[in-house]
Parts: structure tokens; C-alpha cells; sequence
């Protein structure tokens, strides 16, 4: 992503993920913070952040789910230009250990892009031959002539917009 | 336009008018105020009352409505869709024990609603209902939301109808007070199967999406959209226990006439298939729309109402007698050697065994009964000589396999034919019978559709006795059968014949559960106990005409597919390994109605 190079970002880890959850799950008055003093110490700025982080952590889980349950056509929401990803041909179904820490995830500073890999399993479908009736059946509801396993990095760049994050690319390597 | 709701045709040889806006308005306009007919009695203790029903997110994802109505009578109500202005429309109710069935038209718009609702968990599912088609806008189209309705001081229901597999397998026979009779099949997670009994001969079986929601308690709602023909709608609820059941039929039948009525009926049990999912799995439809033939860059997965509907005419490359016969006499292949991935039938060649030798040497004739009469000279292995009625010896390609000991099946195209025939011949040389599956091109719908004239004779060879009058013969042996077939891995698919001459095709998923499903017409005759010759015709499909000798001692079977397209005619064989999945109780739907 271009804004990479030019935005100042913030490097979190999988163990922040962890803390945010827990701290977005309840009030902030609920675990003894007062308000005013979070917006004091800058732990507001703080707070919105790893809100990010968990709405990403969200957008994530809703891109597995559409993807492993409709294919790329069906992510096409969670997209900004609203287009699913463009995976080589093949690619049936992703799993994301989301309980493992990402190999990288970063949030710009401006809080307006985030850049992440992940690493994860894509099941690589081979296609079924022939032209027959049966086939093209087959082939559209997601039928497969067999499939391989693949470790593969997922890098993910992420846009926040008026509606919330979304997903600006997604490429496997 | 046929001039008959119901005419002599089957579905897919009717020609849908393809109906506007405007055509389709007027005709809701004239009923919507007052709302479905009914044949029986309905339910108007809801008269006075009001309703206020809260959806969930649609099947697509689509946000669901919320719902408040008033019954100002017992046909007569006013809806407020999500908090906006009241609508007045007629309705009718029916009640089947706790369910309430409601269904109605909006006046001045193209939409209406079909509820029901749990009285007792005051959970409801909600069908959408508008005619916008996919191409034609006769097609009803439906979004499925799961709700519930909403009491005066107390908490929101958190019982909600599912989506499953429960009833996949089972298969019904329905009646309605309309006098309406079918034969229902839940042979699939997304898909069925129904025979019309009385509102058309009975003799063809026809498959669209459906979908399968269970209440509890052995009350299920099902639902048929029949896609690809009338684009009728057809909802219910039915207890299976009690064999009753409620529902709607709207949309324009054959003739344009508006059918829009509920309807009650009264089934009987006509058997229940296995399920080839693994143990415990309950996870059902609808299936959503994937990138595929028919449904690439067309259909938005997350639109309403949207889902996987096989539309075979989508991907069937048609063409003209001219076309047709420009292209077989240098584009045939019989047998083609298939070496890749994607030269031919090779995911449903896997199977198939090395043709028999057997042959090699011998000479036959085959006295067809009417004609014609074949002579032939097996030469070798993959090349036979033949004459027809005592013409020209012509030498051609061929392959034959034995099925048991000295019957054989065997396929070849005859050159130089107006209509480019082949003959897929079972050779019994043990009874001395011939029964052959002429396929044949240039068919009255569509020229590179293929047609079948099933042909019976007697086989004349050295030391091959006489029949006398006895042939192969048409059965009902196979009736009510489902048998799957896995040609090789992804690709299993069940055969299921629900009439003497209805072979219906549903394609497993990559989980064991049954999905998409088509059907087309044909035969079935039997060769032997247990040794069965069948044919079907992919008709409005892909025109194939697909043979296949069944073997149900060993399970297994070959076949020979005639296929006529943008390629040319070929020949290639098919075989799968077989798995027996039950039998439906149909005989008595077709006593008296055996062919001679």
C-alpha cells in the first residue's frame, strides 16, 4: 500500500489483540477507569486503537466465513471498492488460526489504514474435467476433483471508512 | 402462449411468455385487495387482532422487516412495513394445530407475504415474495426471514425455525381440497422433485430449488419455485406426523392465468432414501450461488432472495439443423482416446473398463421389430463392419463391454444417415435378444438435441438361440429407485426414477449432501433380474442422450453418452461405482399404466 511508505504506523501484536478484547468487552467504568483520566493520559487514543484492532480482528473472521461459504463473489461487501479478492483459481477455502499472533500488523498513525500478514492454510481445489451436465453441476455448487493443502501468507491492507474498516486488498503468496 | 393451464407438453417444451411489469400488475391488482381464494375453509379467528412480527437477517444477509398487522377481518387486513404506512390488503388464514398460515398480495406492487407462525413459541418464518425472475419476471422470487412475534410484556422469543436436512430423503404423495394431486420429493438439501398427477399425465418428473425449514415437532415448510418453467411459487407447512398440510400457490401457469389460492392437502408417506452426509450432520440449504456455468458475474450472492438455481439453457450452446449437419460428417469422435484434462468425459471415464475383445471374429444380425436389420462383422477390438438392411458394408469405430457373461453393450454411429443416428445396442447373446437405443439429431426443438427410439429385435449368430417372440421388455422394476453414482472424486450424482420414464439427476456436495438436481425423460428395460438398460435425454439441458446397462448384482455399470454440440457428435463412455439408496413406494401411482 502506498500510504505504508508515507504514514508513521504502530506496530501491535497478537498479545494486544488479547488485552483488547478483554477491555472492549466491558465499560470502561465497569473496570475502574475513569473517563476523564483516559482522555488525560492519552489512553482514549489508546482505547479508539485497539478498537480498530478489534473491528479488524471482526472484518476478518466475516471475510473467512463468506469466503469458505460462497467464494470470493460473496466477500465483495467487506471490500472498499467492493470487489472480492482476486485469488489465483483454485484457492476454495482459507483457515486463519485467529488465535495466533498475525506476523505483522501495523495501524497508521492517522488511524485512517492498517497493513497486516497473516499465516494460513488455503485449500487448493483442482478442477473437475469434462463439459457434461453432471460436471457443470458439480462445479457450481463448489464440487472439486480433489484438493491440496498450502501454508501461504495472507498480506491484508485495510481502509477505514465512513462505515467502518474495510478491506482495501487481500493477495496470498 | 398455450391456450391450456396445463397442456399436453412436458415443462420444458413450453414456450413462457415472458411477462412485464405492467402484464403481471394488472393481474395482482385485480385479486390483491381481496386476497387468495380458498377451496376449503379458512381460519378467521384472527379478525380484530393485530400482529407485530421482528425478522432476522434474510437468508442472504439482508436485513429482515418488521411486520404489523392488523386484522381489521377475517380477509381483510392493513400492514405497516417497518414502522411505514399502513397498506390494506385481503389475506386468508388457515391453522394447522399451533401454526398459523397467512399469505396476501400488497395492491399496487408486484410483492406480497407468506407467514406462518408458531403460536406456541410465537417464533414465525417469513417468505418475501415478488415477481422479478432472474430473466423473466413470472419467476416468483422469495427472501426467507426467521422471526418472531412480539407479545405485550414479554421477552422476544428466542425460538427460531431452521434451515436443515431433516427432511432430505423423504418423499410424499399430497392432495389438495383442490384436488390437486402430486408426488413430492425431499431429495435434496436445496432442491425437489414432483410429479403432477392430475394437473398433467403423470408421465414426466420435474426438479426446481426449494427450500426445507423445520418448525419442530414434525412440522417442517417447504418450498418449490419452478424455475426455468411457469416460475410458479408453492409454499407450505405440513405436519408429517398428522400427513396434513397448508399453503400457497401464486404465479401464472401455462395459459397467463393467475393461479393465487392456500390451499389445504392431505399426504401419505411414500418412503424415506438415505442420506449420505456423515452421522449427525443436520446442516441443510439453501445453497447460495457460487461462480459457476449459468451464474458467473450475473447473480450477486448477497442480493435478495438470491441462491443457486441450475438454469440448464444458460450454458446449452444450441444449433440449427444447418449447423448440425455442416459439422457431424467431419466432427465425430466415437470412443476418442481422452488423454487430459478436459478432452472429454474423463471424470465420468474413470471408471469405465477396457472394452471386451470378445466380439473379435464373430458375426451377427440384428432383426430389429419394424426394422431396420443389421448386419455385422466385428473386426477388431475398435473397428466393426455393418450394413444396414442390406446396403454397403461400412466400416466404422466401436466399442463394446460386457456386462455378465455374453451380453454386451455396444455403441457406433451409422455414417451417411439424414440425422446422424448412432445405435447403442445391448447384443444378448446368451437369449438371443437385441434392444437398441437409436439416438438420432435434428429433433423438432432443437436440432443438436438428441432424440431416442428405443428398438427391440432378435440377435442371429452361430449357436445363439431363437427367442421366438420374446424381447428385452420396458419395466417398472427400477420405479421409485434412487441409486448414486460416483464417476470419480467431487463428482457422485443420484439417479432417481419417479416415473417409468423420468430419470431425475442430483449432483452430491463436497460434504454428502444431495444439491442441485435435474431431470429429464426416458426409458428403462430390463435385460435380466438385477440387469437394467436405461436411457434419459438431457432435454433443455445439454441434449445428451445418455445410456447406461446397470448392473445391480455387482453395482457397477457402463455406459455410452450421445452428444451432438459446437464440436460435433460424439460417443464416450461412462461408468460409476454404484450405491443402492432406497426405493420410494410408487408402484400403486402407476398400476395399469405399463407400456406394451
Amino acid at each position: 500500500m502506498g500510504d505504508k511508505a508515507m504514514s508513521k504506523t504502530i506496530d501491535t501484536t497478537r498479545r494486544s489483540f488479547l488485552k483488547v478484547g478483554a477491555l472492549v468487552a466491558a465499560p470502561a467504568a465497569a473496570i475502574g477507569i475513569p473517563v476523564a483520566a483516559m482522555a488525560e493520559d492519552g489512553s482514549k487514543a489508546a482505547l479508539a486503537r485497539l478498537q480498530d484492532e478489534r473491528a479488524i480482528e471482526a472484518l476478518n473472521r466475516d471475510f473467512l466465513r463468506a469466503f469458505n461459504r460462497g467464494g470470493a463473489k460473496d466477500t465483495a461487501s467487506l471490500f472498499a471498492d467492493r470487489k472480492g479478492p482476486a485469488f489465483a483459481k483454485g484457492v476454495s477455502k482459507l483457515s486463519l488460526d485467529l488465535a495466533e499472533e498475525p506476523r505483522s500488523f501495523a495501524i497508521a498513525e492517522d488511524g485512517a489504514t492498517a497493513t497486516a500478514r497473516y499465516d494460513c492454510t488455503a485449500e487448493i481445489a483442482d478442477e473437475l474435467a469434462g463439459k457434461e451436465t453432471l460436471v457443470q453441476m458439480a462445479r457450481m455448487q463448489g464440487n472439486s476433483a480433489g484438493s491440496q493443502s498450502a501454508r501461504v501468507t495472507l498480506s491484508a491492507q485495510y481502509a477505514k471508512r465512513g462505515e467502518g474498516w474495510l478491506i482495501a486488498s487481500l493477495d496470498l503468496a | 402462449m398455450p391456450s391450456e393451464a396445463y397442456p399436453d407438453l412436458p415443462l420444458f417444451r413450453i414456450d413462457w411468455t415472458a411477462m412485464t411489469d405492467a402484464d403481471i400488475g394488472a393481474r395482482l391488482n385485480a385479486v390483491a385487495a381481496e386476497g387468495p381464494k380458498c377451496a376449503s375453509r379458512t381460519d378467521l379467528s384472527l379478525a380484530g387482532q393485530t400482529m407485530q412480527i421482528v425478522c432476522d437477517k434474510g437468508t442472504t444477509g439482508v436485513d429482515g422487516p418488521s411486520l404489523s398487522y392488523r386484522f381489521n377481518t377475517g380477509n381483510r387486513l392493513s400492514l405497516s412495513e417497518n414502522a411505514g404506512g399502513a397498506v390494506d390488503a385481503g389475506y386468508a388464514a388457515l391453522e394447522l394445530g399451533d401454526l398459523t398460515f397467512l399469505a396476501h398480495l400488497l395492491p399496487g406492487s408486484l410483492r406480497g407475504y407468506a407467514v406462518v407462525v408458531d403460536n406456541h413459541t410465537h417464533s414465525a418464518t417469513v417468505f418475501e415474495l415478488w415477481f422479478g425472475g432472474y430473466k423473466r419476471k413470472r419467476e416468483v422470487m422469495r427472501e426467507v426471514y426467521q422471526g418472531y412475534v412480539h407479545v405485550d410484556g414479554q421477552a422476544p422469543s428466542e425460538v427460531r425455525h431452521e434451515f436443515n436436512n431433516r427432511l432430505e430423503g423423504a418423499g410424499y404423495f399430497w392432495r389438495q381440497d383442490t384436488g390437486a394431486e402430486t408426488l413430492e420429493f425431499y431429495d435434496s438439501i436445496a432442491y425437489t422433485h414432483w410429479v403432477e398427477l392430475s394437473r398433467m399425465d403423470r408421465s414426466q418428473g420435474y426438479c426446481a430449488p426449494a427450500d426445507y425449514i423445520e418448525i419442530g415437532h414434525g412440522k417442517y415448510i417447504y418450498t418449490r419455485t419452478e424455475c426455468e418453467f411457469s416460475g410458479m411459487f408453492t409454499v407450505y407447512t405440513m405436519d408429517v406426523n398428522a400427513l396434513k398440510q397448508v399453503g400457497l400457490r401464486l404465479g401464472f401457469n401455462a395459459a397467463d392465468e393467475l393461479e393465487f389460492y392456500v390451499f389445504r392437502g392431505t399426504g401419505e408417506w411414500l418412503g424415506q432414501i438415505a442420506k449420505f452426509e456423515d452421522f449427525g450432520v443436520t446442516e441443510g440449504g439453501p445453497m447460495l450461488p457460487r461462480p459457476g456455468p449459468g451464474q458467473t458475474g450475473e447473480v450477486d450472492a448477497t442480493a435478495k432472495g438470491a441462491r443457486a438455481v441450475y438454469r440448464p439453457m444458460e450454458t446449452y450452446a444450441t444449433m440449427t439443423k444447418a449447423e448440425v449437419d455442416a459439422i457431424v460428417p467431419d466432427h465425430t469422435r466415437v470412443f476418442a482416446q481422452r488423454v487430459g484434462a478436459g478432452s472429454g468425459a474423463t471424470g465420468m471415464a474413470a471408471n469405465v473398463g477396457t472394452p471386451s475383445d470378445k466380439l473379435v471374429g464373430k458375426t451377427a444380425t440384428i432383426r430389429y421389430d419394424g426394422g431396420p436389420v443389421m448386419d455385422y462383422e466385428f473386426t477388431s477390438v475398435d473397428e466393426l463392419r455393418y450394413r444396414k438392411d442390406g446396403g454397403a458394408w461400412t466400416s466404422t469405430r466401436y466399442h463394446a463391454w460386457e456386462a455378465i457373461d455374453d451380453v454386451f453393450l455396444m455403441g457406433h454411429v451409422l455414417h451417411g444417415e439424414p440425422n446422424h443416428d448412432g445405435h447403442i445396442t445391448v447384443l444378448d447373446f446368451e437369449e438371443g435378444k437385441a434392444t437398441c437405443y437409436n439416438g438420432y439429431l435434428n429433433t423438432p426443438y432443437i436440432a443438436n438435441e438428441a432424440g431416442c427410439r428405443p428398438l427391440f429385435g432378435k440377435l442371429e449368430a452361430e449357436g445363439v438361440p431363437d427367442p421366438g417372440v420374446k424381447r428385452h421388455e420396458f419395466t417398472e422394476d427400477m420405479l421409485g429407485r434412487c441409486i448414486t453414482y460416483s464417476y470419480s472424486p467431487g463428482l457422485t450424482s443420484m439417479h432417481f426414477y419417479s416415473t417409468p420414464s423420468t430419470t431425475s439427476w442430483i449432483i452430491f456436495t463436497p460434504t454428502g449432501s444431495a444439491g442441485l438436481q435435474w431431470a429429464g425423460s426416458g426409458a428403462q428395460i430390463k435385460i435380466r433380474d438385477g440387469l437394467y438398460f436405461l436411457y434419459w435425454i438431457e432435454e433443455a439441458c445439454n441434449g445428451t442422450l445418455g445410456t447406461i446397462l446397470l448392473n445391480l448384482r455387482t453395482m457397477h455399470d457402463i455406459g455410452i453418452g450421445y452428444h451432438c454440440g459446437t464440436e460435433g457428435l460424439s460417443m464416450s463412455p461412462v461408468s460409476a461405482l454404484l450405491r443402492h439408496a432406497g426405493q420410494f413406494d410408487l408402484d400403486r401411482f402407476y398400476q395399469h399404466r405399463t407400456r406394451s
